[in-house]
């Protein structure tokens, strides 16, 4: 890691690379927000909603440059931000799809159906079938990576299902 | 639980409290709370008003419920539920009731008014979502490497199509099918007009980032959510739901690349 930052900041190309990431969170972060926004989220919640989102396409952008793999890195990062949800969804007391459907949407293959469409269109088949496979695999990716998160058990984001719970509120 | 809300239970009449806890499940799942979580929900407000041998099926677009009437008779009520744009702060605040419903602290006739002020609720006006729709356009045409420039032509084509659907889409009543294809078509027309006058550097960027927010992140993570808790009936209408809204992107898209091209004889600069 250390060694990482030294390269970054050693040389000028590095320090580009880096203003870039740190856009791209921004960007998430906002992108995020903006949706929660659409979706009606309560005002309260809306930056925890962008903090998912951002932390889902860091992880993507970081197994997607290590490995070039963009389906396990849409893997990794639904997974992580599905647990984030969840763990939001503890403290704030909310529902996780509230976390959840914000967050996820830095994910999904937007781009893969249009250039699908796109190919398609032109007449270039077999670029947009490939295409076509890849937005599947990112869509089942996904699915994969909520499902892992789900399979955890809830006591360890701390959800306790006795009504004490109810009872404490207010 | 205190004798006050005691008192309006047994006043209420049966018929209504079974209405109630019916109206509470069917209000969580059209503004898109989990099948479970309605499901729940009725599970304890039926308990705590004192529905006998209540029962409920919940699946993505309905809900059969069944209570014991008298003593004697089972009532059943179905529920029909469509697919409604979601908005989450009914969800939360509907959690909230709910809690206070379980704890015993809330009676019918406070549940009624809560469920009539609940249900008028919104986090944002339209002019905010119309805005947020066009910096959402903005920020995922950065995510996926367009320039600034480009962000700014989709945050125009974002603030159209979200004008598109909150104004233009409900005067013509059409199938969520035609409105999606209908939108996206609207959307990328718009992109390809500002291209063509100069307006971004890549077309590509422009598009995606302009029909981000009708990708169908939302019924995709839905269906996963139901396929797990092992309700196959539900994650299948959803994910049907993903797949055609992404197919109406891509028809709806392509289509108006098609016009554009013969339009302007396939030239755009």
């Amino acid at each position: 890691m250390n060694e990482l930052i030294n390269v970054i900041l050693e040389n000028e190309e590095g320090l580009t690379v880096a203003l870039q990431v740190l856009l791209q969170l921004a960007a998430a972060f906002v992108g995020t927000v903006a949706f929660s926004v659409l979706f009606s989220v309560p005002k309260e919640y809306r930056s925890a909603c962008g903090v998912t989102g951002g932390v889902g396409w860091a992880v993507y952008l970081m197994i997607n440059s290590l490995n070039h793999t963009p389906i396990i890195g849409a893997f990794a990062a639904s997974a992580v931000l599905t647990i984030m949800s969840r763990y939001q969804a503890v403290q704030f007391k909310a529902p996780t799809t509230i976390f959840l459907l914000c967050g996820i949407f830095t994910l999904v293959p937007g781009a893969g159906i249009y250039y699908t469409a796109y190919y398609t269109f032109m007449g270039e088949e077999a670029t947009a079938l490939s295409y076509g496979m890849d937005t599947i695999k990112m869509a089942v990716a996904i699915g994969l990576g909520i499902g892992v998160a789900y399979s955890i058990p809830s006591f360890v984001f701390g959800w306790k299902k006795e009504p004490e719970v109810w009872n404490d509120e207010n | 639980m205190n004798e006050e809300v005691r008192r309006s239970i047994e006043e209420c009449s049966q018929m209504e409290r079974f209405n109630l806890v019916t109206r509470l499940g069917n209000d969580i799942l059209i503004n898109g709370g989990e099948i479970f979580r309605a499901n729940e929900a009725m599970q304890y407000a039926a308990r705590v008003l004192r529905l006998e041998g209540f029962n409920a099926y919940v699946i993505a677009n309905g809900i059969f419920s069944t209570a014991i009437i008298d003593g004697r008779f089972y009532s059943s009520r179905i529920c029909y539920v469509r697919l409604a744009p979601i908005v989450l702060c009914r969800v939360d605040e509907l959690n909230h009731l709910s809690r206070r419903i379980a704890a015993g602290k809330c009676g019918p006739y406070e549940i009624r008014a809560e469920l009539d002020r609940i249900e008028k609720m919104e986090a944002a006006g339209n002019m905010t979502k119309i805005f947020a729709s066009g910096i959402g356009s903005a920020s995922f045409c950065y995510l996926f490497m367009g320039s600034f420039f480009d962000a700014f032509t989709a945050f125009l084509a974002g603030v159209v199509l979200n004008l598109f659907l909150i104004y233009a889409a409900p005067r013509i009543s059409v199938s969520r099918i035609m409105r999606n294809i209908l939108a996206s078509l609207v959307v990328a027309m718009f992109c390809c007009a500002m291209y063509s006058v100069g307006m971004g550097d890549s077309l590509d960027r422009i598009m995606i980032g302009a029909v981000f927010p009708l990708a169908p992140g939302i019924p995709l993570t839905n269906s996963v959510r139901n396929f797990l808790e092992n309700d196959y009936l539900s994650g299948l209408i959803r994910l049907v739901d993903a797949f055609l809204t992404a197919g109406c992107i891509a028809v709806g898209v392509g289509a108006a690349m098609r016009i554009w091209f013969t339009a302007t004889g396939g030239i755009f600069r």
